[in-house]
């Protein structure tokens, strides 16, 4: 399915006509032993809105950096990184993360994880009951709403991790290798809930990922990135219809292109 | 069978098992004081500490020396050690707190709270004693001063070993200062500020007996160096079990009463 078929459709992206994401010229530079060593060089990259675009690269090719530079944990050093036109400062619940790791609140419960970010705007008690409701039911979490982190599973806790950020509606979803430290079975399972809470809420998506079989499943578009520098190496479309097989000739065509692309991005 | 034996034996233990030692203890002073082991004025007699006990606890003023003195001074001795413990988390968590994050804010403190740490305690006396006199303000003093270190350095510690993916989950839901404090630092720091808690109370009792020693006229500690100068060897026993007794029952009350106000502290320890 194309991104502008899908029925519903973020305010953001009707009042908006330019990429909802622009990155532009962005580097990055850090100090390492005293020397400056540059991890990210001129990146430029889009988001069109309601858009899932998946950023492709080996460890240490600086993805990571590349997407909390986008979420403003970390100042980029030149470049600009606009949000609807506006430059992006610090961080702020229009660009949510969804951590690697597992980032819960290990004291609240699975409801009370969800709730809090609600629960720091002025909002009535009626619409964040309502609303936490709402999202439990969209990660199938409902029975497990009393549970804590530390007594849930792997795959469990990123869905937990999904829905307290979907409940604060941001304009941005940007994850970061989120399915990397779950067994086969429920990565498969998170990458299919992921694809469906897409198709009903559209969000735009950055997904960092170095499995290329995950962004042939999940992108509309793959961008390949070199390493040392971290640079934008390859854009490449993904044109297949949702749900894609991975074992469509034309899957396994695309994904012998991008594992090219990897190879050579090693140099 | 022998195994099931030993298993049902174990539960039957177990309950019991904290009381062992003290029921040992004890048996083993019956013993050496029936026997006549050690003379009265350096060991009493278990059945004459236990009396005295009484009469201390239970019995009317002015019947013997100690006679119905003890809630007074028990009294005396928890507000002592209610105010100073309370000064010390009040200025102890938030210093921890601020230095376990703020770099420069850890340099500043650092080297000025381990070297004062590094001083025990009771080399101060002589001077709170020319500073505020003998009686409250010195106890209050020394406890506080006592139990602001182990309170400052734990939340210093829990303060910077959270997880910085909280924090920057935190912001990234739009928190602010105040709500990233109150909703994430503290709770998250929250083991370890309990940890510290519990030492410095630990410590405030210990405290407390020295500040009271220094001459003031209640408390449970002034009792014991009452008891030494009119050489009533088995008050000074009394005041000792009491205040083991009381200052373990303190750090209950201190984790129930941490575990009722604070769901981190319900839920992480």
């Amino acid at each position: 399915m194309n991104p502008a078929s899908r029925s519903v459709v973020p305010d953001a992206c009707s009042r908006f006509g330019r990429p909802l994401l622009e990155v532009k010229g962005v580097s990055k530079v850090f100090k390492v032993n005293g020397s400056p060593k540059s991890i990210l060089e001129g990146i430029d990259l889009t988001a069109g809105c309601g858009e899932l675009i998946c950023l492709l690269g080996r460890s240490g090719c600086g993805k990571s950096t590349l997407l909390k530079i986008l979420a403003g944990f970390l100042p980029h050093t030149s470049g600009e990184v606009l949000l609807e036109g506006t430059r992006i400062k610090g961080p702020g619940p229009d660009r949510c993360v969804i951590f690697q790791e597992d980032a819960l609140f290990p004291w609240l419960t699975v409801e009370e994880n969800i709730a809090l970010g609600l629960r720091n705007r002025a909002v009535g008690r009626g619409t964040v009951r309502r609303e936490v409701e709402r999202f439990l039911g969209l990660v199938g979490l409902g029975e497990f709403r009393d549970y804590l982190p530390r007594e849930i599973s792997g795959g469990m806790k990123q869905r937990v991790a999904l829905a307290r950020v979907l409940i604060l509606q941001p304009k941005i979803l940007l994850m970061d290798e989120p399915f990397g430290a779950l067994d086969a079975q429920t990565r498969e399972d998170m990458q299919g809930l992921l694809l469906q809470i897409w198709e009903q809420l559209s969000h735009t998506i950055v997904f960092v990922t170095h499995d290329v079989s995950e962004a042939l499943v999940l992108a509309d578009r793959v961008l390949v990135m070199g390493m040392s520098p971290g640079r934008i190496e390859e854009e490449i479309p993904v044109a297949l219809e949702r749900p894609r097989a991975k074992d469509h000739p034309d899957f396994l065509a695309l994904s012998r292109r991008l594992a090219n692309a990897l190879r050579r991005s090693r140099l | 069978m022998r195994s099931v034996a030993r298993q049902g034996f174990l539960t039957v233990l177990h309950p019991a098992l904290p009381w062992v030692l003290p029921a040992a203890c004890l048996l083993l002073w019956f013993v050496v004081c029936q026997r006549g082991l050690v003379p009265p004025y350096l060991l009493p007699h278990p059945r004459d500490v236990g009396l005295a006990g009484l009469r201390y606890v239970f019995g009317e003023l002015g019947q013997g020396p100690y006679s119905g003195r003890f809630a007074g001074d028990a009294l005396a001795s928890l507000g002592r050690v209610g105010a100073g413990f309370g000064l010390a988390v009040l200025l102890g968590i938030p210093a921890g707190l601020v230095s376990g994050r703020v770099a420069i804010v850890e340099r500043l403190l650092g080297l000025s709270i381990n070297g004062l740490r590094a001083v025990p305690g009771i080399s101060w006396l002589p001077l709170a004693v020319i500073w505020f006199g003998i009686g409250m303000k010195t106890t209050l003093f020394l406890i506080a001063l006592a139990a602001f270190f182990p309170i400052y350095l734990n939340a210093a510690a829990g303060a910077s070993q959270i997880n910085p993916l909280l924090l920057q989950a935190g912001a990234m839901m739009g928190f602010r200062r105040f709500r990233s404090t109150f909703g994430i630092l503290i709770p998250g720091a929250m083991p370890h500020i309990l940890t510290g808690l519990r030492l410095g109370l630990g410590i405030s009792w210990a405290y407390l007996v020295l500040g009271e020693l220094s001459g003031v006229p209640d408390g449970l500690g002034a009792v014991i160096m009452d008891a030494r100068m009119s050489g009533h060897i088995e008050m000074i026993l009394v005041g000792i079990v009491l205040i083991a007794a009381i200052g373990r029952m303190s750090d209950e009350l201190l984790r129930r009463f941490m575990r009722l106000c604070f769901k981190s502290a319900r839920r992480m320890s």
